[in-house]
């Protein structure tokens, strides 16, 4: 089994646009990260009361991390603020690739172009590791992000997502 | 992790099919499965030549993992079946299924249920509370699948993706 992790993500991704810092999670930002993902967790419709920084810690800076993650935040107002997240799974259909599992800008920064820069670093860690693809699901009815997704990639298509619980 | 993808054979019924985690002596046989499958659906980039495949499957960072589902004749193990899954986040740990392939001679045989066994048994392994598939609803026998095989489903999904090319232009300087 492999060990690791392998995969070097470049720990700052700078992109100094009003002040917009977009970065690798490390472990000391997870319970801040954890409110961002809380408020995620909720506008998909998923529980939130099992999420906890040990599991978040667990699973992304483990032996083997289930996901790749990076942070918006902003200096503005001196101290730094954490005001969106990107987080995404690897994937092989055929050749490797991305997930975009979660996408969220905090509501007061929205349209300010963070989700864009978050974007950039995940695109950016998917042509480094040699991925063809990155992809991900929205809500048919989130208009707000599905103009923002429409800008940048393609529409494949409606599709259904299927769960078989095993535990 | 290494124990959790241990134990090769979890299946062996009357009907002499086994189905086992993929070894690295596999890749032939599951470069030639993979080739099928992209005859039935539209791939538009592969990485399928065995190199590429040793390193996402054997090298030290594992892109795939998956299970073989395989019957004797004759002597000869003959390779009949694949499923391939990520690990996959949805907040909490998911084993993401991208791949399920029966060869049509092998269908309907319980193969396929075999194989998604299998999965089930890694996912538990893993500590994953769920096994997760999309399903494109043009497929209507993955559709067929799905309203049979899942606890739920999440309609009013829809998906985006970016190649190579979408990803440079997002990230050319403006």
């Amino acid at each position: 089994m492999a060990t690791g992790p392998v995969i070097e993500d470049k720990t700052f991704l700078e992109f100094h646009d009003n002040d917009i810092i977009v970065r690798s999670w490390k472990v000391e930002d997870l319970p801040t990260v954890l409110v961002l993902c809380k408020k995620f967790a909720v506008t998909q419709n998923m529980p939130t009361k099992f999420m906890t920084t040990k599991k978040l810690a667990e699973d992304g800076f483990g032996e083997h991390p289930w996901f790749h993650s990076w942070l918006a935040e902003t200096t503005t107002s001196g101290e730094p603020i954490t005001i969106g997240f990107a987080m995404v799974s690897l994937s092989w259909d055929m050749c490797r690739g991305l997930v975009l599992e979660g996408l969220y800008t905090d509501e007061n920064w929205r349209k300010k172009g963070v989700a864009r820069k978050l974007v950039k670093a995940v695109a950016e860690f998917a042509l480094e590791n040699s991925c063809k693809y990155i992809k991900w699901m929205s809500l048919k009815d989130n208009d707000n992000a599905n103009s923002f997704y429409n800008k940048i990639a393609k529409l494949y298509g409606p599709v259904n997502e299927c769960y078989v619980k095993v535990t | 992790m290494a124990s959790a993808l241990e134990g090769q054979y979890l299946k062996k019924d009357n009907s002499n099919i086994v189905i086992r985690k993929w070894e690295e002596s596999d890749l032939e046989n599951m470069s030639k499965l993979l080739r099928k499958v992209t005859e039935t659906q539209d791939y538009p980039e592969q990485c399928l030549d065995i190199e590429s495949l040793r390193k996402d499957m054997f090298g030290t960072q594992v892109w795939l993992y998956g299970y073989l589902a395989e019957v004797v004749i004759q002597g000869e193990a003959v390779s009949i079946g694949i499923a391939v899954a990520n690990l996959s986040y949805n907040l909490s740990r998911v084993l993401s299924i991208t791949i399920l392939y029966i060869l049509p001679d092998w269908r309907n045989k319980g193969v396929g249920r075999g194989l998604l066994d299998a999965m089930k048994q890694f996912a538990i392994s893993l500590k994953c509370k769920f096994i997760h598939w999309t399903d494109e609803y043009k497929n209507t026998i993955v559709t067929n699948i799905s309203k049979k095989k899942a606890d739920y489903t999440q309609p009013h999904w829809i998906m985006y993706t970016m190649n190579e090319a979408d990803m440079e232009k997002l990230l050319k300087p403006s």
